[in-house]
């Protein structure tokens, strides 16, 4: 029986809700990757992952597409487990990992004759499309691609079947600088036409800037923001106070994120300015800074 | 000047002698063994009277593989680092040499002594010799081994055709034979690596130890790859039917399917191996042959399962693809199985078919192509249900190595020219029973997993 064509399952196909996820915990041995990490992300919605190296942003990502097992909670994709996905959710993903290496025997025409055959939305002429601005040659052999050339094949390859669910996994690390531009506009473009969602994660601050709609930071194997863009930079500050008030705080004040003491005894708050205290804006000496999404990334990630 | 450029960094006791065990791995097992044979038998009175006595024997078999292994990495990697122009490199090798030729050679020759062994010098130099055959070896791309076995097949039948050469050779004392033969090995190695002026850029000139240290064996752009999936590879039609064939694809190497010509190149070592022993059908050749048939029909099925070897311990090289791309069969588990099966069966079928006549021609026993089915059978059995487990979990993997280590013993050891006794056959039949339960098992296990591609 054609796969293509089976019913779905018990699962009813939820595109308002592409990817969600619940509680994941993951360890390897004693190191803990993932901590109790809760996400959704709405059909439409770009969300850039960011954090630092070995944050745990690939792991999270398998566990999101069921690639890799959690030891406790769910990834759900379109409303089923991503440990159990179908084809009718199998051909709405696409996801590009961190260094493609697939089908390295191929040339990419093969490649794609093979992969048309199976997402019945392969979009040839969009392919071929990609494969000319991109400067692909159709009859090269994967194998002898350069790194920045297998990731635009692989994005290629992921754009082709106009997913409705793109999960990218540091898409632009090989590529140069104009290529990357290239590619945040297709996603950007990708996710207008067809309402897709798009998930990258990335530590290319200013790539996440261009494109993302939404913000995760991930830190220590839990998620310490998510927000939209823009909120992020509105609301969260920095709040930097004197030595002589810090010890007069309260161990956590509401909307805190991030407490901080520096070498001068200078007390640095990092904390969501729509909960701000209104007596803490009182103290004398107090500085309040409004951060970019890198230097927020880095004060938290530091 | 910066005064952590001027002095180097003292080197730390013992890690020379870690990083010569870390390269070495579970070889290390091999020449632990190695070291307590050469203790154990001699105290048992095992052949300290011949010329060459079993515990030294095998004592340099441990040596050669050890160094095989250890070996091969550490020259990849000490070649990475010169290409890295990283500092100290000599010192280091030789620190490294110097440990190797330590534990490989001096311990235990030391140990043979110490129980009674008196010949120290020849001890020493078979076992240098072992270290340095493991060492040349893996100097030498993978291919070599098709050159020279038919060079040494001609060696030997021009030795045949010389008056009285090897009757010159065997007279010779054995301690200048040895001398010769580590000094005609050191030339290789030496020359392998002296005559390498550019990196190597294609595998066809690649050593066996840089492929080691750029773990490029078995990778999916190495030429078994191009040898099942060449120019003009059919990808296959009408794959939305023909789910089966669509996974065999996205599995990639070993297990695609191949076009007949590449399938025919698959073959062509065999028949050149058969053909060769039929040419120099000589009876010391026909034993040595037939104790080897078994072991080369195994060796054949090997790419699908060294393939999903590969895509397990290296998930980048595709693990996700029979994960998430749709049209699919819907049980991969038995999917996945089938297809193992299926490759290993029409990869080793022709190879028994070959040998098999092969073993006739050259004068096997009534039954030899009997027991040469049955255990043939039984090893893919057992080697098809350990794949399986191996997916998953280090006990799966180790029972897979332990696997690799007894199958090539058990299979030479039954594979006898003469007459095959009874109890041969039924002891197989057993194997075969109990390889049959494992894979079913193994399918089981897998089947209760939510699919087989998961990367932890």
């Amino acid at each position: 029986m054609n796969a293509l064509t089976q019913p779905t399952g018990a699962h009813a196909l939820d595109l308002s809700m592409p990817l969600q996820a619940r509680a994941l915990q993951l360890r390897y041995g004693k190191h803990e990757v993932l901590r109790d990490v809760s996400l959704q992300l709405p059909r439409g919605q770009v969300l850039g992952l960011i954090g630092r190296n070995g944050a745990g942003k690939s792991t999270l990502i398998g566990c999101l597409l069921g690639l890799l097992q959690p030891q406790s909670g769910q990834a759900m994709v379109m409303g089923a487990p991503a440990l159990d996905m179908d084809d009718a959710r199998k051909m709405r993903v696409a996801y590009v990992p961190q260094q493609p290496q697939s089908f390295a025997w191929m040339k990419i025409e093969q490649l794609f004759a093979y992969l048309g055959q199976l997402y019945p939305s392969w979009d040839r002429s969009y392919a071929d499309t990609l494969l000319k601005r991109w400067e692909l040659d159709p009859g090269r052999s994967i194998a002898k691609l350069s790194p920045g050339q297998a990731q635009r094949l692989a994005l290629i390859r992921a754009l082709a079947p106009r997913p409705a669910l793109l999960v990218l996994d540091e898409p632009a690390s090989a590529l140069d600088p104009i290529a990357r531009r290239e590619l945040m506009r297709d996603i950007i473009e990708q996710a207008i036409d067809n309402e897709a969602t798009v998930l990258f994660s990335s530590h290319i601050i200013s790539d996440l800037e261009r494109v993302a709609s939404h913000v995760a930071l991930l830190h220590r194997g839990g998620i310490m923001l998510n927000q939209p863009l823009d909120e992020l930079k509105e609301r969260i500050v920095r709040l930097l106070l004197p030595a002589v008030v810090a010890e007069s705080l309260p161990p956590c004040l509401p909307g805190e994120l991030l407490r901080r003491q520096l070498n001068d005894g200078t007390l640095s708050l990092l904390i969501d300015k729509q909960n701000l205290p209104g007596e803490l804006l009182l103290i004398d000496g107090l500085r309040v800074d409004h951060m970019g999404l890198e230097d927020l990334f880095i004060e938290i990630a530091e | 000047m910066n005064a952590t450029l001027q002095t180097a960094p003292a080197a730390r006791p013992w890690t020379t002698l870690r990083t010569v065990l870390a390269s070495a791995s579970w070889t290390n097992l091999l020449l632990g063994l190695g070291w307590l044979l050469a203790l154990a038998l001699p105290l048992l009175g095992s052949g300290l009277t011949k010329a060459f006595p079993l515990h030294l024997a095998l004592c340099a078999c441990t040596v050669l593989f050890w160094a095989m292994l250890g070996g091969g990495r550490l020259i990849g990697t000490t070649l990475l680092a010169s290409r890295l122009r990283l500092p100290n490199i000599a010192q280091q090798a030789s620190r490294q040499v110097a440990v190797a030729l330590l534990l490989g050679v001096m311990v235990p020759t030391g140990l043979m002594a110490a129980v009674g062994d008196t010949h120290v010098a020849l001890n020493l130099l078979v076992l240098l010799n072992a270290l340095l055959l493991g060492l040349a070896w893996v100097s030498m791309p993978p291919w070599i081994v098709w050159v020279l076995l038919p060079l040494g097949y001609a060696l030997d039948w021009l030795l045949d055709r010389t008056d009285n050469a090897w009757g010159t050779i065997s007279n010779a004392p054995l301690l200048s034979l040895t001398a010769t033969a580590t000094l005609l090995l050191l030339a290789v190695a030496v020359f392998c690596w002296g005559m390498r002026k550019q990196p190597a850029s294609t595998q066809w000139t690649t050593s066996i130890a840089q492929l080691l240290s750029q773990d490029r064996l078995s990778r999916n752009d190495d030429t078994s790859a191009q040898a099942l999936f060449g120019e003009g590879t059919p990808v296959g039609h009408e794959l939305r039917r023909h789910t089966d064939q669509a996974l065999s694809i996205a599995l990639g190497p070993g297990f695609g399917r191949p076009t007949a010509r590449s399938w025919l190149r698959g073959q062509l070592p065999i028949l050149g191996v058969a053909i060769l022993w039929l040419l120099m059908n000589k009876q010391d050749v026909a034993s040595t042959a037939l104790l080897f048939i078994p072991l080369l029909v195994v060796v054949v099925a090997f790419p699908p399962m060294m393939r999903l070897h590969t895509l397990v311990r290296r998930p980048a090289q595709g693990l996700h693809e029979p994960a998430l791309l749709p049209g699919l069969p819907r049980r991969p588990a038995k999917a996945l199985a089938n297809q193992l099966g299926r490759q290993m069966l029409l990869r080793a079928a022709p190879a028994v078919l070959v040998l098999a006549a092969t073993a006739a021609l050259l004068g096997a026993g009534s039954n030899y192509a009997l027991v040469l089915l049955w255990s043939c059978t039984s090893a893919l059995l057992w080697l098809h249900a350990t794949s399986l487990f191996a997916l998953q979990g280090r006990l799966g993997r180790a029972l897979q190595i332990a696997l690799m280590v007894v199958l090539p013993v058990a299979l030479v050891a039954t594979a006898l020219p003469r007459p095959a006794p009874d109890w041969l056959l039924s002891a197989w039949s057993i194997a075969m029973l109990g390889g049959a339960l494992a894979s079913a098992l193994a399918l089981r296990w897998l089947g209760r997993r939510p699919h087989p591609w998961l990367q932890n």
